[in-house]
């Protein structure tokens, strides 16, 4: 029974692969083609979240060493989260690419392999997820970083091409510190599986070895959630399509190295060892400096995606400061904002996408009266813009009052300062959110230069916007049994 | 019904009708014009036959959960409670919609965006019911968020560049003030783990807190409370135009349409004194120096505001000022609860004065959106004369005028006076109170001053050009519905000035639980003995020693034989564009500075400087190799050639020999003039011996070995197939 875990890793994976094969599918052809296998995958993801699975080894080289899947309380919390988003985003692809194809005169094949690599990152995802042990992690970590190389230089111009480049040099090399980390992990393992309190023997290596190795291993993986110094790759993949920069570096890609740290924190090293040491607040200093670094970026940069990039940027240091509390409602607070996060910014993502291509307009200076031409994306920007700041009662009030709750707890004064930081960066999150919705609705001045000759977004472009705001707006009145169900995950 | 769902519906209905009036109004625009007021009118009835409970049961407040009773919604549910302040400043906000919504109609005739405009503003009143019935700090906070949010479109509404410069203030006030009262908040439940405001005052109040058998609190945790309801009172503070958060308030009302200005004026600021109020009365209740710092910004608030509305040349503008200084006004009573926390007359007239304020100002306000539905215009100097032969305008402006100004009969006069009278019984406890009565009293004068100088200005002077006077033929300056607006609250200023003890007294009574759990009875005052007369005769006359020595001849100049209303500010003294804006922008520089060189110059700098170092020390390893090498040649492994001979074999030494004899042979014979002298012996050996390296070089390499497994391979393979 506990193969049926390897479904939903394997399956999109080797859907993709047979995709590539058809290079010429048309707009129709490709919808009925990769539509229903999301769905049964996505319906898979959700099933076996219901279901109480053993772990399954996949092999075993030694002891140890082996390749394992599991489901526990993240992993399902983090599959689940990544199957509800990828069946619009998808849909939304199927409209954005078209367009795309026709504005950058590509063929059908162009689309189709993007397509396939984009189903592709679905699977390993998933896996990455569902891995029971940090080497099984680790694997699925480095393939996330290869299967969505081809997704970041799909355009294939000078500027994508050169930030895949950066975007592979940065990933590996933060695989690499990362694996520092993985190999002390491994030799240290006392437990099979990952068990939240953590895995390792404590005395197997000297405390500041094991501490060193932690910093390593934050950073390195940090490099996916754009940790301060390593983030800029973030800035330079927004070159990519929207739904890639969306999906992938909004939520899977990013919120994948941030559930790998949550699992390193909380389920490898252990946050009773950890907690009060050098390594602590080592990262704690580093994750402030991302968020007072991508927020103030954030509010100077006028480039509509990279805004959001750097947005981006700030508010996966929020996860980090949840996992940096390192106790049980600092866990539950960063998950709790990596679903959140995730449904706001893929939602301001593709307003913003859908401004850029159907108007032409890529400079927040070039948005003025925005609204009046697009008044339902606008309105579902707005919406993510005031939930982002955290405006009650909307989601990102919820998980920002959690972390801020989490930081407190810790009755230090190093984390009171935390919450400063967190209040700057919420007053930048306002600025820079809501004067693009101002500007969209009250414009300064009459913008009527006319960009493009623009198209109005058809229903698979603002179907999932629409969806995600439902989303948004219902989990604001009603995220009590999400934050429970946390709140118990969190308890052990 | 009970009390509950009439709470719910109260606070909800307006958002739905938002929906309504926005969807209906889309199509048929008259039906929501009568709509709006409907249901405000509708909303004020079925507050009052419902909810009157609470002036009766002021002892009990009715407690209401939130909608979702068994789903609390975003997090911490709403609460919501029923009290006699409660109740009369809800009544009071609908009141207020109600009245400008009926003058709304005229006012908006030729205005675009009108459905956008309404849809707020119905918003807003839900938003503002919602406040001022929260029963916890975040129900309060969530409304009060909602509140700043939708009523920043009533100041942007114009879209002109002033008003979305103006918007632009008010949306960075509110959101400064709604995150530091979030921090607030945050501290407050993070220390004492509650949210609810009477349990908050309760385990706030050193005394009470010792019999609570909920939490033992701790001084710190009482430090952390002190230091929360700071934060908030920043919030708040900055919605209610507290200086020096003030600024947003002269420049968002002037731009914003007349009825929106009343409500942001008259309502909005009460808003924000709700929270003051709370943290003052509720927290800081006893606390000396918070008393006196309370009163200080009460000083500087009252007096800025004033002195702005006096230099002012614009009908809306002065009246914004005025609002700071009114609110100046109130805050003075507030902190005065502060200093004597058991005394009621400060409660009272504190209350009281927020409700004259909202009143006059609805007057005021309407009035000045009646000069600009017709004029389109607001400057002193191009709408002076405007209400000449208007005498019910005038009558109304008039009230409104009295009223602020503080002339007995009229309402201002009571709510000043009780103000005044806890002054002046607070002086014996605190000596510095006797300041703080001249500066109440010269702000009184001021106020008087500039309100005579609007009235003059709009109903005495003639204006130079005719326009003025022209009426639009089709329309009245004023609709009927508008005449009952501004009416209405007219008639109010004075019936409860006229009868202070058959209102007020009640009213204030109904209100006093709010402010402190021990007083219950208001403080009987004489309000028109000698005495409390004498202070308003001191404003009267510092008013109109003002009014003849600063206004008509400091503010006002010749110009063409005609006076004119200058504006003698000086246009730096202003505190957003001299303070506020240099500040954020230095503050993005400088962050945006030192980020982009942690994150830009700093890497591009290492990288550079270590780039250089390692290829340094790569050239160095590189050549450095080289050079030992060369060195222990010379030294070490030098070869040396005298030492080194060849040993051939027999063979090499016999054909040697015999090559030498040749050799000699020829030397003789043939080449008896070129002579070869070359012992054959040695070089055959020579040659040997370096054929046998070479040989030895070519079997050991690898080359060789391929090539020979090549060969055998070949071999192999041509044998099997010949075979």
């Amino acid at each position: 029974m506990n193969y049926l875990l390897l479904f939903p890793v394997l399956f999109p994976v080797i859907y993709g692969v047979v995709s590539l094969r058809f290079k010429n599918m048309d707009r129709r052809k490709r919808k009925l083609f990769f539509l229903p296998a999301l769905c049964l995958n996505s319906t898979v993801v959700f099933v076996l979240a219901f279901l109480d699975l053993e772990p399954l080894d996949l092999a075993v080289f030694a002891n140890h060493i082996r390749l394992s899947l599991f489901l526990d309380g993240p992993a399902r919390l983090f599959s689940c989260m990544v199957a509800v988003l990828w069946i619009p985003a998808t849909i939304y692809a199927f409209s954005y690419m078209e367009h795309e194809r026709e504005h950058l005169s590509k063929d059908a094949g162009w689309v189709n392999s993007f397509f396939a690599f984009y189903i592709m990152t679905y699977g390993v995802t998933v896996g990455l997820a569902y891995s029971a042990n940090p080497l099984t992690m680790y694997i699925f970590f480095e393939a996330l970083s290869l299967v969505t190389f081809p997704l970041v230089i799909h355009i294939r111009d000078h500027k994508s091409i050169k930030a895949a480049r950066k975007y592979l040099k940065y990933m590996l090399g933060g695989a690499a510190f990362g694996f520092i980390s993985l190999i002390c992990v491994l030799i240290a393992q006392e437990g099979e599986y990952f068990a939240f309190g953590g895995i390792i023997d404590v005395n197997a290596f000297p405390r500041n070895l094991l501490l060193f190795t932690f910093v390593c291993g934050f950073c390195g993986f940090g490099v996916k959630t754009a940790l301060f110094p390593f983030g800029s790759w973030l800035i330079s993949a927004s070159v990519a399509v929207t739904p890639v920069t969306a999906l992938l570096h909004a939520v899977a890609v990013v919120k994948g190295g941030a559930f790998v740290l949550i699992r390193l924190t909380y389920y490898g090293y252990g946050t009773d060892y950890l907690k009060g040491s050098w390594a602590h607040y080592v990262c704690l200093f580093l994750v402030c400096a991302t968020i007072l670094y991508g927020s103030t970026m954030a509010v100077r940069e006028t480039h509509l995606k990279r805004r959001l990039a750097y947005s981006t940027m700030a508010n996966l240091s929020y996860v980090l400061l949840g996992v940096c509390s390192m106790s049980g409602l600092g866990l539950c607070a960063a998950l709790l904002h990596m679903v959140y996060h995730a449904f706001m910014k893929i939602n301001s993502f593709f307003c913003v996408g859908v401004v850029m291509q159907r108007e032409g307009r890529s400079f927040v200076d070039e948005c003025n009266g925005i609204g009046k031409r697009l008044p339902w994306v606008m309105a579902f920007f707005t919406v993510s813009g005031l939930a982002l700041t955290g405006i009650p009662p909307f989601i990102g009030f919820i998980s920002k009052w959690t972390i801020a709750s989490a930081l407190v707890e810790t009755a230090n004064p190093a984390f009171y300062a935390a919450v400063g930081v967190f209040m700057y960066s919420a007053f930048c999150t306002a600025i820079y959110m809501l004067s693009l919705a101002t500007r969209a609705w009250f414009p300064p001045k009459a913008n009527t230069v006319v960009y493009l000759e623009a198209r109005k977004p058809d229903f698979e472009m603002w179907g999932p916007l629409a969806f995600f705001t439902l989303v948004i707006i219902i989990l604001s009145f009603t995220s009590t049994p999400l934050v429970n169900a946390l709140m118990a995950l969190a308890a052990g | 019904m009970n009390n509950k769902v009439s709470i719910l519906i109260s606070v909800f209905a307006p958002f739905l009708a938002a929906f309504v009036s926005y969807f209906a109004g889309k199509k048929h625009e008259k039906f929501r014009d009568i709509f709006v007021p409907a249901f405000t009118i509708f909303e004020l009835g079925f507050i009052a036959l419902t909810l009157n409970v609470a002036l009766t049961d002021g002892e009990n407040p009715v407690i209401a959960n939130s909608l979702f009773v068994d789903v609390p919604f975003c997090m911490f549910g709403i609460r919501f409670r029923i009290d006699g302040f409660r109740f009369i400043y809800t009544e009071l906000a609908v009141f207020m919609w109600a009245m400008c919504s009926l003058a709304s109609k005229r006012y908006f005739l030729h205005h675009k965006n009108t459905n956008r405009y309404y849809f707020f503003w119905l918003v807003t009143l839900g938003a503002t019911i919602g406040v001022f019935l929260s029963a916890d700090l975040v129900t309060a906070f969530l409304f009060f968020e909602i509140m700043s949010f939708a009523s920043y479109v009533f100041v942007a509404q114009e879209e002109t560049k002033e008003a979305l410069r103006a918007a632009e203030t008010y949306l960075a006030i509110a959101v400064i003030g709604g995150l530091v009262a979030l921090m607030g908040i945050f501290l407050i439940y993070s220390s004492l783990h509650m949210l609810d405001l009477n349990m908050i005052a309760w385990h706030a109040d050193p005394v009470a807190s010792l019999y609570s058998s909920i939490r033992i609190v701790t001084d710190g945790m009482r430090t952390k409370v002190y230091i929360g309801g700071a934060l908030i009172l920043v919030g708040f503070g900055a919605k209610a135009g507290v200086f020096p958060l003030h600024i947003w308030l002269p420049k968002a009302h002037p731009v914003a349409p007349a009825p929106a200005s009343a409500v942001l004026s008259g309502m909005l600021t009460k808003a924000g004194v709700y929270g003051v109020i709370f943290v003052c009365c509720k927290i800081y209740a006893g606390l000396v120096p918070a008393g006196i710092v309370m009163m200080i910004l009460a000083m500087i608030t009252m007096v800025v505001g004033a002195v702005l509305a006096l230099f002012s040349v614009d009908l809306k503008r002065t009246l914004a000022c005025s609002s700071v200084s009114q609110i100046g006004f109130i805050l003075t009573g507030i902190s005065m609860v502060i200093l004597t926390p058991k005394e009621s007359l400060a409660m009272g007239g504190a209350f009281l004065h927020m409700v004259n304020h909202s009143l006059f100002k609805l007057v005021l306000f309407l009035c000045a959106g009646v000069v600009m539905q017709n004029l389109h215009k607001l400057n002193l100097n191009e709408i002076r004369g405007f209400g000449r032969k208007k005498p019910y305008l005038m009558v109304c402006f008039l009230m409104g005028a009295v009223g602020l100004g503080g002339i007995p009969g009229f309402s201002g006069y009571l709510s000043k006076t009780m103000i005044h009278e806890a002054i002046v019984e607070g002086v014996e406890h605190f000596g510095f109170l006797k300041a703080v009565e001249i500066i109440f009293l010269v702000s009184g004068g001021i106020t008087v001053a500039y309100m005579t100088k609007l009235f003059v200005a709009l109903f005495i002077e003639k204006n130079v050009s005719n326009e003025v006077y022209m009426r639009e033929t089709d329309i009245d300056y004023i609709t009927p519905a508008g005449r009952v607006a501004i009416g209405l609250p007219a008639v109010m200023i004075l019936v409860f000035g006229i009868l202070p003890h058959v209102f007020y007294d009640k009213l204030a009574t109904a209100a006093l639980p709010f402010f402190s759990r021990y007083v219950r009875e208001l403080h009987h005052v004489h309000f028109f003995n000698l005495e409390n007369l004498k202070g308003a005769g001191i404003s009267l006359v510092v008013g109109a020693a003002l009014y003849f020595g600063v206004v008509r001849t400091l503010l006002m100049k010749n110009e063409n034989g005609v006076k004119v209303y200058v504006d003698r500010w000086p246009k730096k003294l202003d505190l957003e564009d001299a303070v506020y804006r240099p500040l954020l922008d230095l503050l993005s520089k400088v962050f945006g500075t030192i980020f982009m060189f942690l994150s830009d110059v700093l890497p591009r700098f290492v990288y550079n400087i270590s780039n250089i170092f390692l290829s340094v020390l790569a050239r160095v390893f590189g050549e450095g190799t080289d050079l030992i090498t060369l060195a222990l040649r010379k030294t070490l492994y030098k070869e040396n050639p005298t030492e080194h001979r060849y040993i051939g074999t027999v063979e090499t030494t016999k054909l040697g020999r015999a090559a030498n004899a040749v050799e000699r042979f020829l030397n003789r014979t043939v080449r008896k003039k070129h002579p070869k002298n070359v012992d054959h012996v040695v070089a055959y050996a020579e040659e040997l011996e370096l054929t046998r390296r070479k040989m030895h070089m070519l079997e050991s390499s690898l080359s060789f070995g391929i090539l020979m497994f090549c060969i055998g391979f070949c071999i192999t393979m041509i044998y099997l197939l010949l075979r």
